[in-house]
């Protein structure tokens, strides 16, 4: 058995999605309008808990909808989607309970009418893409989707071992001298770094992900399954201690950046020896908005992604290989016929004769 | 009577004596332009110059004021240079003097002032010609040799050295005549040669220098070209390209945390290395090859001069 989360309109029981423009829960029906805050004081009468039998696959799991009975088929990790008959939101609430229940969550700022003018807009400042590539008929579907992901406050601490290299030259009569100053340095010490961002679903590629950082911490809230209602959304299947990995290795990176910044001007630096230790002092497991676009293109699939808090959209745009033959051909010529222009310019006005 | 006769006789021997072992000298005047051809300017600035060359016979091509040659060495040599005149259809002028030697540019003077104002060169557009010049230094012979019009493009700093320093030997121990045949020969093996690479698009102006013919970079910019397409295709192709794997996390870095409990610069050694910046001198001749002008402004190029 499973419980199924279905939030209702409190006024005529149609359902309730969350409007990001409005950062409220509205009904399409009534038009009624809810906070998270007022909705939760008249949980009783909106959220609906309703026990359902679960159907467990290999692939899949099956539930039925709470309304109207329907299967409503869910990935294993899926822990929010739709009924594709009725269209409620379908919270698996035993997906976000327990070891799953998100700490916090970033609700939706941007809403899909966000993400197709983002897409429409990719050909600004990109001659290479396909002319008719970001028409909005491309897009096969837009899935405003909440994603996984591990905080961690990681704390950074150890010694950073380099050698720097002042070079200094002067010439003296017909001869010509380079002095070198080799000086050790070291720092010792620590430091804290907060929330370095992880996947925590094997589900979406990880430099999809990161590239769409950063997101705006500051508004992380505490989950609320309201937020879910209207969005499809994902638990983590990928272990903190194992996405752990991937935040030691950025903060270590970038501590060596930071010491090696600290040990002052030199004409090169190079780093001899170094022991650091990343030790993951806090974690959070948080819901972000994604707003996923799938762009089939001449028979081809792409993925395109965009912060649903910032706007940040990103993606792999295919190239218009004629576009860039044209434009490599062009530059050659100009810069070519401009070249040898200005050294004939060049060549008369210092006096030379044809 | 016959005392006077035979007088007479003797001075006119004597003169006759003194012409053939000097070359024939003219005189100078402002009704002959003073002997210079109308290419060149006589002016306040280089009457001097003009006044004080020799005004000779432009036929004789050999100027012995040094008197280092007997008859029979300039009748010899003379023969030689007619033969390289009509072959080569370039100019050939030996002309010695013995003049105390100040520097290397004022023997370049005087050699190309007696070059140039006293109408030498074959070819009467360009004045096509080479004269070996010789002078002294202390007890020592100097000598170099100074090209003209198109033969200039038939030597550069090597073959300049490389004849100039053949020659040298035999002249130090007097034996001009063998020193001076092998330069004509040396010079004709030269001028029979083609153009040097190096002057393949030059060509003499009218007042006898080097000008280079202008000949397009196309090397040079088909790289710029290459390469500037290859970076704004790569920028533009990189624009497309919008996922990437992040790899630091300083946005993520609290500053206020940053503690050191540690920290050290410490100076360990000084290492200086330094190279010599090469540079020519001549303190027993040598030079380098270059095109300059004398003071009638006419363009011409040096060997270097070569003293003991």
């Amino acid at each position: 058995m499973g419980n199924v989360i279905d939030i209702q309109c409190p006024c005529c029981s149609a359902p309730l999605h969350y409007n990001p423009k409005i950062g409220k829960m509205k009904c399409e029906y009534c038009d009624s309008e809810f906070s998270t805050k007022d909705l939760k004081k008249i949980s009783d009468a909106s959220v609906t808990t309703t026990s359902v039998l679960e159907n467990h696959n290999e692939d899949y799991v099956s539930y039925n909808c709470p309304d109207c009975g329907a299967e409503i088929i869910a990935d294993e990790n899926t822990s929010a989607t739709f009924c594709l008959y009725c269209g409620n939101t379908a919270i698996l609430k035993n997906k976000l309970s327990g070891e799953f229940a998100p700490d916090k969550i970033i609700p939706f700022v941007k809403v899909k009418e966000d993400a197709i003018l983002a897409f429409k807009n990719l050909s600004k400042g990109r001659p290479f893409m396909p002319r008719s590539f970001n028409s909005s008929k491309n897009i096969e579907k837009i899935t405003g989707l909440y994603i996984p992901f591990w905080l961690y406050e990681v704390d950074v601490s150890g010694t950073v071992k380099a050698e720097g290299i002042n070079v200094k030259t002067w010439t003296s009569g017909n001869t010509h001298y380079t002095k070198k100053d080799f000086y050790n340095l070291l720092r010792t010490g620590n430091m804290v770094y907060h929330k370095i961002p992880v996947d925590g679903s094997t589900r979406f590629a990880n430099d999809i992900m990161n590239a769409l950082e950063p997101f705006h911490f500051n508004y992380l809230v505490d989950y609320n399954h309201a937020y879910l209602s209207g969005f499809l959304a994902e638990k983590y299947d990928v272990k903190k201690e194992d996405a752990f990995k991937d935040a030691e290795k950025r903060a270590l990176t970038s501590t060596k950046d930071v010491m090696l910044s600290d040990m002052g001007s030199y004409s090169s630096k190079v780093i001899k020896d170094s022991s650091l230790n990343a030790q993951c002092v806090g974690t959070q497991y948080v819901l972000l908005p994604v707003w996923m676009v799938n762009v089939k293109y001449h028979g081809k699939y792409y993925i395109f992604a965009m912060n649903g808090q910032t706007g940040e959209f990103i993606g792999d745009i295919p190239l218009d290989i004629k576009r860039v033959v044209v434009c490599f051909v062009l530059v050659f010529v100009i810069v070519f016929v401009l070249f040898l222009f200005v050294a004939f310019v060049v060549h008369l006005m210092t006096g030379g004769g044809l | 009577m016959i005392k006077i006769k035979s007088l007479l006789l003797f001075i006119i021997a004597l003169l006759m004596f003194v012409g053939n072992c000097q070359a024939t000298e003219l005189n100078r005047s402002e009704a002959n332009n003073y002997g210079v051809n109308k290419k060149w300017k006589v002016s306040g600035r280089n009457k001097s110059n003009v006044m004080d060359t020799p005004y000779v016979d432009a036929d004789d091509k050999i100027y012995d004021y040094a008197n280092i040659l007997t008859e029979e060495e300039e009748l010899y040599l003379k023969e030689l240079i007619n033969k390289f005149v009509n072959k080569y259809k370039m100019d050939l002028v030996i002309y010695t003097v013995d003049i105390p030697y100040a520097y290397d540019e004022y023997n370049e003077t005087l050699a190309s002032d007696f070059y140039d104002y006293n109408d030498f060169g074959i070819d009467y557009e360009h004045y096509d010609g080479v004269v070996l010049y010789r002078n002294s230094y202390d007890d020592d012979p100097y000598y170099d040799m100074y090209t003209f019009g198109n033969a200039q493009l038939h030597f550069n700093q090597s073959i300049y050295d490389r004849i100039l320093d053949s020659i040298y030997p035999l002249i130090s121990i007097g034996q001009y005549q063998v020193g001076f045949e092998s330069w004509i020969l040396s010079v004709g093996s030269n001028v029979a040669l083609p153009v040097l690479g190096e002057y393949k698009n030059a060509y003499i102006d009218k007042n006898g220098f080097i000008q280079y013919k202008y000949v397009p970079p196309y090397f040079i910019a088909f790289v710029l070209a290459l390469v500037s397409s290859v970076v704004t295709v790569f920028v533009f192709i990189g624009k497309n390209k919008m996922v990437r794997s992040a790899l630091k996390a300083d946005t993520y870095l609290d500053i206020s945390t940053i503690n050191y409990t540690n920290k050290e610069n410490i100076f360990v050694t000084s290492r200086t290395s330094s190279y010599t910046v090469s540079s020519s001198s001549g303190s027993s001749g040598g030079g380098r090859s270059r095109s300059s002008s004398g003071s009638s402004g006419g363009g011409h190029s040096r060997g270097g001069g070569r003293h003991g």
